[in-house]
């Protein structure tokens, strides 16, 4: 028996798409197809006092040009959640901040829908802006005024003793800590084409949407239409990372404009200065007050966060991101009285979409910030500090005292030990004092995760009071055809994380024939029964699953047409390399594909993975799996220009089986970028007027493979208990480790100058500032 | 993500391209390489009545040595052509396009001081 689970067999989507064979929306022209352009506000905060467009109309190739009046007079304000704190997809009234859209103009050609754009004239009576979330917590001015206040969401959560756990402790250590603004940056925007068949009463939409069959119904009722009425096709996907969620808000504008524009598609594609500043995918925000009650041994008892979260301007996406760290609130360790208090507020920046981690990204920061933090203040070493408060592989399964999420498995200690062996840290150590007495500013960091996986969010529904989500299940069709191949019909989107090959791999294992033997179908939004796709580090989990429930039928379907033919008991045979053999004489047997052209019925099999259990309490579980990971940094800090650079990097992990380990440590190297973007390079900054400082890849620095170490990656393996094969999701793991890593190296590299690197990203200003002192002088002046 | 229209010109002498510049002046954008103008023709952040575009120019893209032992690197002379070139500017001196390859393209080299390489 050959077994495929954990081999690194090549991704079957590659050679196409490296070849250039790729299909994107952009690459998509259909015959008659106008091109829409979209005028954003170039104001953060205004009353609209008139829009002309008339002049606009008149350009030669302008087809039709439409304002918020227009919108507002076919459809209602864009949905969010909770209600009431969007605009339309074309703001009426007020615009609240720079990029809002505000017109769009359809015309023959992209150049002729941009020269329209250039000829509407806006009146705006400017309104000042509120930028800064501490101001927006005042209501000096309020965005919403129907809603009369700034603060969205407020709550706080506490789960045990926490007050007398800090009565008591021995210590307090306290940390104040600041997340910048980022986001995830696909290489290609964001990008719809939109045809409404008026004939068939058919609205046809071609995007890059992620998880576009679970937003179809959401896309359909903000369309006015009846979710049979929309079908979303998906065409190949370069990379989301969360950002492409948002691209639903282009589908309900492209849309409805399609509906007035009958029977001819509608194409909009961001540019990169739109989806910079408008795109509505810009990650967390924060600023965080965070304490630990601490005894003697540096043990925390206690654990104190208080987050004040700026979503930008709207609920687009709801403050899911800010209630996600519920899930994983004292990350790898067990910490029995957790208090968080999250405040999300709006302000006049680009809102808030989804960013890889969904918000528990940040928060873990904060959690490995403060242990490094408890370590300097106790004098200990930081991996001493973790050892003493990981949770014991005793204690597994692990109800985390929020009781939102339970942690399948895990050996921390054993993957913290097997990290610090495999990097030398103890030799490492020891080389760093030896350079550091040569003036040389080398920081050592370590950062842990868990990654919590196998989505869906059904605690965060319960935190925002929304009711039950109900399971979000992931299903597959399977079939073996004529031809002795397997074809597997899937609805999940590909942003490039590799699941074909997962699917390839599953069927090869359970069926034991070639990965190249099996075909996967992506199918449009509704023709397979129920696919969220991809999110919540879900995929692998959802995927094993489904192909486990699925391919059991089949197979047994395989070897009961099998013993017929063979006339045998199918409890007689197996599957062998393309043949059901009998298992004790395996020179007897018969191909798949002659079982599959002599069956009397289709052999097909329909699978489900069911999604994490609903259960009767207050908090349903929202993850199955929690995945772990540690990163081992070297840094070296140059005083004479605040730089760093990345001497050694070690990663372990353990994420259960692993199915596919060149997947799993592309999508490491790949979120250990973004993590160094977000820890040094990236951030959306906003004047004190709301103008984006950042706003074109030559201000928002996305780290480029110069900036970006080749890490060295091993793990050890803890199978799930809960899932099929044991694997665990992952892919997000680096997301939450890296930023927290690299600045615990670098907080450790200036340790002598009291430089604490709490405030993300860590520009290298700041950095020069805190070594000048005791840095060689570049000049001197008279 | 299209620029708006503008008038191009392509000179093929350095007098014509001079002579284009003069008359149109500060309504005119020189286009060599593109990496930037390009950009913000695009985005409409830059928009010349006239694109002069000089890559026809003769006599702008040649590596000379200088009778002083200098060298001459005309205004048109692509960084790889630069990088490639196997000018010599003296003997005790480096070949110049490693020169300008450790000069402009070279990564961050890794201090060797961990024993290992890191990538």
């Amino acid at each position: 028996v050959k077994s495929y689970i954990g081999r690194p067999v090549p991704r079957v989507e590659d050679e196409r798409l490296l070849r250039g064979d790729g299909r994107y929306v952009d690459d998509i022209t259909l015959p008659g197809m106008l091109h829409v352009a979209i005028l954003g506000s170039p104001h953060a905060h205004a009353r609209i006092r008139a829009v002309d467009v008339g002049e606009a109309a008149t350009v030669p190739g302008v087809v039709r040009v439409f304002s918020g009046a227009d919108i507002r007079a076919i459809s209602e304000p864009l949905r969010g959640i909770p209600s009431g704190w969007t605009n339309h997809v074309l703001a009426v009234e007020r615009v609240r901040y720079v990029g809002e859209p505000v017109a769009a103009v359809v015309a023959e050609s992209r150049y002729a829908a941009e020269d329209g754009r250039d000829s509407i004239r806006v009146d705006y009576e400017p309104l000042p802006a509120v930028v800064d979330p501490e101001d927006a917590v005042t209501d000096r001015v309020v965005l919403h005024p129907a809603r009369e206040t700034n603060t969205l969401y407020h709550r706080r959560f506490t789960f045990g003793d926490v007050e007398g756990a800090f009565a008591a402790a021995g210590r307090v250590v306290r940390l104040e800590c600041r997340w910048g603004r980022t986001s995830g940056n696909p290489i290609e925007t964001g990008g719809c084409i939109c045809r409404w068949d008026s004939h068939d009463e058919l609205m046809t939409v071609w995007t890059n949407m992620q998880a576009a069959n679970f937003l179809a119904p959401m896309v359909a009722a903000q369309l006015g239409l009846p979710a049979e009425r929309v079908r979303i096709r998906r065409p190949d996907t370069g990379g989301s990372f969360g950002a492409k969620v948002t691209v639903w808000k282009y589908v309900a504008l492209v849309g409805l404009l399609a509906r007035q524009v009958h029977d001819r598609a509608l194409k909009f594609v961001e540019d990169r200065v739109e989806h910079l500043r408008a795109s509505s995918s810009h990650g967390p925000d924060r600023r965080y007050e965070a304490e630990a009650a601490v005894d003697a041994v540096g043990r925390v008892t206690a654990l104190r966060v208080k987050c004040l979260d700026d979503l930008g301007a709207y609920s687009e996406r709801r403050p899911g991101m800010a209630v996600k760290p519920l899930t994983g609130l004292s990350g790898c360790y067990e910490i029995p009285a957790l208090e968080y208090d999250i405040r999300c507020v709006v302000t006049n920046k680009c809102p808030q979409g989804a960013y890889r981690g969904f918000g528990i990204h940040a928060h873990n920061f904060v959690v490995e910030r403060l242990m490094d933090t408890v370590a300097g203040e106790l004098g200990l070493d930081p991996v001493d500090v973790r050892l003493r408060n990981f949770i014991p592989p005793e204690r597994f399964p692990y109800v985390l005292p929020t009781r939102m999420a339970r942690y399948d498995s895990g050996d921390y200690p054993k993957l913290l030990r097997h990290l610090c062996d495999v990097a030398g840290y103890a030799r490492l150590r020891a080389w760093q004092a030896q350079e550091r007495g040569k003036g040389r500013l080398i920081g050592i960091g370590v950062a842990t995760t868990v990654e919590i996986g196998g989505y869906f969010d059904n605690a965060l529904y319960a935190a925002l009071e929304l009711g039950p989500a109900g399971p979000i299940p992931e299903q597959v069709r399977v079939g073996l055809a004529a031809d002795g191949h397997v074809d597997v019909h899937v609805g999940y989107g590909s942003e490039g994380q590799g699941q074909d090959t997962i699917v390839a791999q599953l069927v090869a294992h359970v069926l034991q024939l070639d990965p190249e033997q099996v075909r996967v179908h992506h199918h449009d939004s509704g023709d397979v029964p129920n696919s969220f796709g991809t999110g919540g580090s879900r995929m692998a989990v959802a995927l094993a699953g489904a192909l486990s429930d699925a391919l059991a039928g089949l197979r047994g379907q395989v070897l009961g047409h099998a013993g017929r033919l063979l006339d045998r008991s199918p409890a007689e045979l197996e599957l062998d390399e393309q043949r059901a053999v009998v298992r004790a004489r395996p020179e007897i047997g018969v191909d798949l594909k002659r079982i599959a052209s002599q069956a009397s019925a289709p052999i097909e099999a329909q699978g489900t993975w069911p999604g994490p259990e609903l259960r009767g309490e207050a908090f349903p579980l929202s993850y199955l799996t929690a995945a772990c990971a540690a990163h081992l940094v070297v840094v070296e800090v140059l005083p004479t220009t605040g730089e760093v650079r990345f001497l050694d990097y070690h990663i372990a992990d353990d994420c259960g089986t692993v199915l596919n380990p060149r997947i799993v440590d592309g999508m490491t190297q790949g979120a250990v970028a973004q993590g160094i973007g977000q820890a040094l390079y990236e951030q959306y900054l906003y004047d004190e007027e709301g103008q984006l400082l950042s706003g074109s890849w030559m201000d928002y620095l996305v780290p480029t493979a110069c900036e970006v170490p080749a890490t060295k990656k091993s793990r050890i393996v803890t199978p799930s208990p809960y899932t099929a094969f044991g694997v665990k999701g992952t892919g997000e793991s680096a997301m939450n480790t890296t930023p927290a890593a690299v600045a615990n190296a670098v907080t450790d590299a200036l340790k002598d100058v009291g430089f604490a690197a709490n405030s993300l990203p860590i520009r290298p200003d700041a950095i020069w500032a805190s070594v000048r002192p005791v840095g060689p002088r570049m000049s001197r002046r008279p | 993500v299209k620029p708006p229209a503008f008038r191009y010109h392509d000179p093929r002498t350095l007098d014509e391209m001079i002579a284009l510049l003069g008359a149109y002046g500060d309504d005119s954008k020189v286009l060599a390489g593109g990496q930037s103008l390009v950009q913000l023709l695009n985005l409409r952040l830059a928009r010349p009545a006239v694109i002069v575009d000089v890559n026809r120019v003769a006599g702008l893209r040649d590596i000379t040595e200088a009778p002083d032992g200098g060298l001459r690197i005309g205004a048109l002379v692509r960084h790889r052509e630069l990088a490639r070139s196997h000018i010599r500017t003296g003997t005790r001196r480096p070949r110049t396009g490693a020169t300008w390859w450790t000069c402009s393209s070279a990564p961050p080299w890794p201090p060797p001081s961990t024993g290992r390489a890191w990538r």
